[in-house]
């Protein structure tokens, strides 16, 4: 590819991601009502999951030799995790179902657009990660910042931990992807995305020493669950020093951004229109 | 109106979503997901300190859980529907049809949930047959607690669902009702592991019957009177929230006419 095509190329998904973006906090913010009652659903979550530790640290001292304000700084690379998913994976995931479903996918093929970045990134809830996520988070910040001393948190561990969630993030917003995919095969995806999810974020579940054996090899081959959450925090909190791990998942990160490029064109040959 | 008008709208709920039996399976393969996380956190938490072996917490948390999906209390999705229902306007044709409105929408929804409440009854069998209940008596405080929390759960949803005659989106509210019946019901963490003193207003209150009550009935070894007040209370509860549930409802109607109809 020359030089300016590559600037082009570019300069026109900038302009997508931008351009839906801004439109996608207009939408938050003309529904002002949902924003209220996601905030006071987000929450509650937070303070029920907090209630939920509470009682659990009432009882033992440890989790997998994580204690309580570990445990808690856990939390929130999990919210950090979740909230990134939800924003940017879920929704746009959710969309192009909804586009199968009911054949509006036709009229974006038509556009001279790059196809699938478009549909990747389509829907970026701005406005719900301000508005709900930020200050639904600010209790736990608030019980962190008061433990902060009791965790020990090294340069390299910070580094490694927030290349963990940048390529973890890539890696299951493409699984969820290639697994929203089916939609196109089956005709309805819903329960397909839901079940991507709930396998992307079972690896937060319980801290990365926890995991059995094969359970990390899932979590870092067909199924990677393990990166974004679990390994990041090992890293953060000095308690992982494999720095190899970042190699593999970087080749990791690259292999499922592949797999989604071949799945999109394999996807695309088999697509009957639900409106033609 | 005659039964047979509910059951064929829940037999048509349930062909709707069983004509895609791919989306089936990854129903039903997320709802083992979810349960085999807890499974996981508790296998690495530990035994020693519920006071519990390793088989009877599989059990307590398979009862629990598959309760707790049975009576539709793990995400009150009837509250969902109902508010997709309201929103849409589709509310309408059904308050003109010779049927009660919310029986209607709850069979349907019924219909709709057919394959999940078979895999919670798995749950529930296996459950049981790692721990099977040790009177008849239990056994029978067990299904009346499992109705009292369906009709529990009946009248939150509804209650959740008609706010939707007064909001543009309830489903927040809807959320909030379902993240504390998750902690609160004992789906997550036996309330016997909550501090003593909050131990009793968490057992009394309307989300233990969800999960903690009927698991501890198929697991205790015999029934004393803490345990027989607790299912008492459990049917006032279903009883004041049902009748609660009704006036809700009947309000949110009249506010709908008012503005729609």
């Amino acid at each position: 590819m020359k030089r300016l095509d590559f600037k082009k190329e570019i300069i026109i998904r900038w302009k997508i991601i931008s351009t839906c973006t801004i439109f996608g906090f207009r939408e938050s913010l003309a529904y002002s009502l949902n924003n209220w009652g996601n905030l006071m659903s987000m929450v509650i979550y937070m303070i029920t999951y907090l209630i939920f530790l509470d009682v659990l640290f009432g009882r033992v001292k440890m989790i997998a030799g994580y204690d309580y304000a570990e445990m808690l700084f856990f939390t929130l690379i999990i919210q950090i995790n979740y909230y990134l998913l939800f924003v940017i994976s879920q929704a746009n995931v959710e969309k192009l179902d909804e586009s199968i479903n009911t054949g509006e996918l036709d009229l974006w093929l038509v556009k001279p657009v790059p196809d699938l970045w478009f549909v990747s990134f389509r829907k970026i809830n701005l406005g719900e990660l301000l508005f709900s996520a930020f200050p639904a988070t600010i209790p736990l910040l608030v019980i962190l910042f008061g433990k902060w001393n009791e965790l020990q948190i090294p340069f390299n561990g910070v580094v490694s931990g927030i290349l963990c969630i940048i390529l973890g993030q890539v890696i299951i917003h493409c699984f969820v992807f290639l697994i929203g995919m089916t939609a196109f095969f089956t005709g309805e995806g819903k329960h397909a995305k839901g079940m991507s999810v709930e396998l992307v974020m079972f690896g937060d579940t319980i801290p990365f020493e926890g995991f059995p054996r094969f359970m990390k090899y899932i979590g870092f081959t067909i199924v990677p669950f393990i990166v974004q959450t679990a390994l990041a925090v090992s890293y953060f909190l000095g308690k992982s020093t494999n720095y190899y791990y970042l190699i593999y998942i970087f080749g990791l990160a690259v292999l499922f951004l592949w797999l989604k490029t071949v799945a999109w064109r394999f996807a695309l040959r088999h697509y009957s229109s639900a409106s033609s | 109106m005659k039964i047979a008008t509910y059951t064929k709208t829940m037999a048509v709920g349930f062909l709707q979503v069983a004509n895609y039996r791919t989306e089936v399976w990854f129903q039903v393969f997320s709802k083992m997901l979810v349960f085999a996380g807890i499974i996981l956190l508790w296998s690495v938490i530990g035994t020693g300190n519920s006071g519990q072996t390793y088989e009877q917490l599989i059990a307590y948390f398979l009862v629990a859980n598959g309760v707790r999906e049975f009576i539709d209390a793990l995400y009150g999705k009837f509250g969902s529907s109902m508010i997709d229902d309201i929103k849409a306007g589709k509310i309408s044709a059904y308050l003109l049809q010779p049927t009660h409105t919310v029986l209607f929408m709850y069979f349907k929804h019924i219909g709709n949930r057919g394959v999940t409440m078979v895999l919670s009854v798995l749950y529930i069998i296996v459950g049981v047959a790692l721990a099977p209940p040790t009177s008849v008596l239990a056994g029978l405080l067990f299904f009346i607690v499992v109705v009292s929390g369906a009709v529990i759960c009946f009248a939150q949803c509804t209650m959740v669902g008609s706010g939707a005659f007064w909001m543009t989106e309830a489903k927040g509210i809807k959320n909030v009702a379902n993240h504390i019946s998750k902690v609160f019901s004992g789906a997550l963490i036996p309330l016997t592991f909550f501090p003593i003193v909050y131990q009793m207003p968490v057992m009394l209150s309307p989300f233990a019957s969800y999960a903690y009550l009927p698991a501890t009935l198929i697991q205790t070894k015999s029934i004393d009177s803490f345990l027989l007040l607790q299912v008492g209370v459990s049917i006032v509860w279903a009883t004041i929230l049902l009748l609660l549930s009704r006036v809700v409802w009947r309000k949110g109607v009249k506010h709908y006419e008012a503005i729609g109809l």
